[in-house]
């Protein structure tokens, strides 16, 4: 089987510039210098005679987890985004467009290179993430779980850069743009009710009374279905042997334990989430070959 | 090979191509002539499928392009009027990318990769960088990269714009070879001298219309008629005007001093015949000449907006 040109020419073409070495080399550091103060922190916790929690040692994973998943979603859309945009910059868009491969192929080869290139970063701090093994309680399944998860959250969010990328000419305004609509993902998901909460609560607050009505959205919690950093977020809780994110619908969105909701969310969110998830991507990867097709569209009558 | 019925694009109100009808037969080399804007480049890009027309057919052996895009794609070698390279890939690497999306790979794609370089004479430079090639190596490559597939037609956008002579000299000659090979071509460009020498047809566009079309030969000849008779007259000049004003192939009579410009539509024996009668009309012709017409003049007559006006000329209009 042929593999896809487009995504082999673009393997070839990282991996001859410095930038991926020195984005590698930085990265580790970061994560290393993270792990080395933090088991220094615990060392001086102990010859300070506090007894050593397993607990907080367990962190170390959680803490080189988030940093995975915070440079996931920053840089996948960074080269999700400047993908198509730049090829148009470079005219070579066209030229590709003439050829015998389809636009889905174009866009899957792109996807596909960025999350190499993730990949070969998670990849790379493995053997820091690996300090959470010399204190037990972690195992390859844990790992090979978290690599999963971190990649199926890169190609959602990847999905959304190489949409906007096919959609805008400009690389700079495909940049802004998939932040823009990540972070309404992000943060507008989580944070939109419970503002518009507030807002309510103010507007109905009785001065003589001293009562106010609340919204009751505890439906609103399962938007956050679309979210990666809420999927991320369960994922850690539960392989830490936490409930996972139901136990913050309470706090959030005021759902009690007893529904329907809270037991979903303790028992099926990272599934369904990560279907949805990839299920949204396929819908963004479809949406982008559709923009960079020069047939699409019917013809005008006049 | 390739129908071209009622093409019409437009671009929000702006028609650039008004309900274009053209003909290419298999093994022609079509010249493609006019000037900024006529529409070239958006006629073929509908053909090499990257534009979709607003209304109109094009049909390549009987298959209308759009709904079997990737036969299209197998049968057309598209060249834009920009490079379009990858500055950090080697030469044979670049064709070699190229070749694997038509899933031409391994020896196969290398040789004929190589083929084509040993063509435009890029041989020797398989394993610079893109970036490092001029840019006369980089067109020359592009070239080879449009015929990686061995399509059967080739369209070629202004592939010698903005070369400097040498290149141009370079590229004519690559063309040429072209034509050897006996493919199927549509290039377009504004060095007339030189698709004149290349083409086999041609088509003058404006406006988003073929304002001309037909064979090489066709149309040079009719470049010549549209030049006009310089006849000096030594004495008798109004016996010479009304010679001329007798003759039915005289169109227009411009007098410039001793010099009458005569706009004749006659081939070459009209020609002599008119120069018999005024010589047996008495009239002492010191010369009598036709500037040799070529694309160029026939080009700016076609494509010109507004006729010239001359101060010191008398001018007669039948």
């Amino acid at each position: 089987m042929q593999m896809n040109p487009i995504l082999r020419n673009e393997l070839k073409l990282h991996a001859r510039t410095v930038r991926l070495p020195i984005i590698l080399v930085i990265y580790n550091l970061v994560l290393s210098c993270v792990a080395v103060l933090f088991m220094a922190s615990i060392q001086n916790q102990y010859q300070s005679g506090y007894p050593i929690q397993y607990d907080e040692l367990m962190e170390i994973f959680t803490i080189l987890g988030w940093i995975q998943c915070v440079l996931v979603c920053f840089m996948v859309p960074i080269l999700t985004a400047s993908a198509i945009a730049g090829e148009r910059e470079k005219q070579t868009l066209d030229i590709m467009l003439t050829t015998s491969i389809s636009p889905f192929s174009i866009i899957l080869g792109k996807l596909v290179a960025a999350m190499c290139t993730v990949c070969i970063l998670v990849l790379s701090s493995v053997p820091i993430l690996s300090i959470s093994f010399l204190f037990g309680g972690m195992s390859w399944k844990d790992m090979i779980a978290f690599l999963f998860v971190v990649i199926a959250i890169g190609v959602f969010v990847g999905s959304i850069g190489l949409f906007f990328s096919s959609l805008v000419k400009k690389t700079p305004v495909a940049i802004v743009l998939t932040f823009l609509v990540l972070g309404i993902v992000i943060i507008g998901t989580v944070a939109f009710f419970p503002i518009a909460n507030a807002i309510y609560e103010t507007i109905t607050y009785d001065r003589i009374e001293g009562t106010m009505k609340s919204l009751e959205f505890g439906w609103a919690s399962l938007l956050m279905i679309v979210n990666p950093v809420v999927l991320f977020l369960d994922f850690m809780e539960k392989s830490s042997g936490r409930i996972g994110v139901a136990n913050y619908f309470n706090s959030w969105f005021g759902v009690a334990s007893s529904s329907d909701i809270y037991t979903f969310a303790e028992h099926w969110w990272i599934v369904v989430s990560l279907l949805i998830q990839i299920g949204l991507a396929l819908l963004f990867l479809m949406g982008a070959a559709f923009f960079i097709n020069p047939l699409k569209g019917k013809k005008r009558k006049k | 090979m390739l129908e071209i019925n009622q093409l019409c694009k437009y671009y929000g109100d702006f028609l650039a191509i008004d309900h274009l009808n053209l003909s290419i037969q298999r093994g022609e080399i079509f010249g493609f002539v006019g000037p900024n804007g006529a529409g070239k480049t958006t006629t073929m890009k509908i053909m090499a499928g990257l534009l979709k027309a607003s209304s109109g057919t094009v049909y390549m052996d009987g298959v209308e392009i759009g709904k079997s895009p990737k036969l299209f794609q197998r049968k057309i070698g598209y060249m834009p009027d920009f490079f379009g390279v990858y500055d950090n890939l080697k030469v044979l690497e670049y064709m070699e990318f190229f070749a694997s999306m038509y899933g031409i790979i391994g020896k196969q794609a290398k040789d004929i990769s190589r083929e084509l370089l040993e063509l435009v004479n890029l041989l020797e430079k398989e394993n610079s960088y893109v970036d490092g090639l001029s840019r006369g190596m980089k067109q020359r490559l592009c070239l080879a990269r449009a015929m990686i597939h061995n399509p059967e037609l080739l369209i070629l956008d202004e592939p010698a714009s903005g070369l400097d002579p040498k290149a141009r000299f370079e590229m004519k000659e690559l063309l040429k070879k072209l034509k050897e090979r006996e493919k199927t071509v549509i290039i377009s460009s504004h060095i007339l001298p030189e698709l004149a020498q290349l083409c086999t047809t041609i088509g003058v566009m404006q406006h988003g219309k073929i304002l001309l079309h037909g064979e090489i030969e066709e149309i040079l000849e009719k470049a010549n008629t549209s030049r006009p008779l310089k006849i000096q007259i030594y004495s008798e000049q109004s016996k010479a005007i009304q010679v001329l004003k007798k003759d039915p192939n005289v169109e227009s009579i411009s007098i410039i001093g001793a010099c009458l410009k005569v706009n004749f539509k006659g081939k070459e024996e009209d020609e002599v015949k008119l120069l018999r009668s005024m010589i047996e009309a008495g009239v002492e012709v010191s010369s009598f000449l036709r500037e040799k017409g070529d694309l160029e003049h026939l080009f700016m007559e076609l494509t010109e907006e507004g006729g010239e006006e001359h101060a010191d000329e008398s001018h007669f209009k039948k």
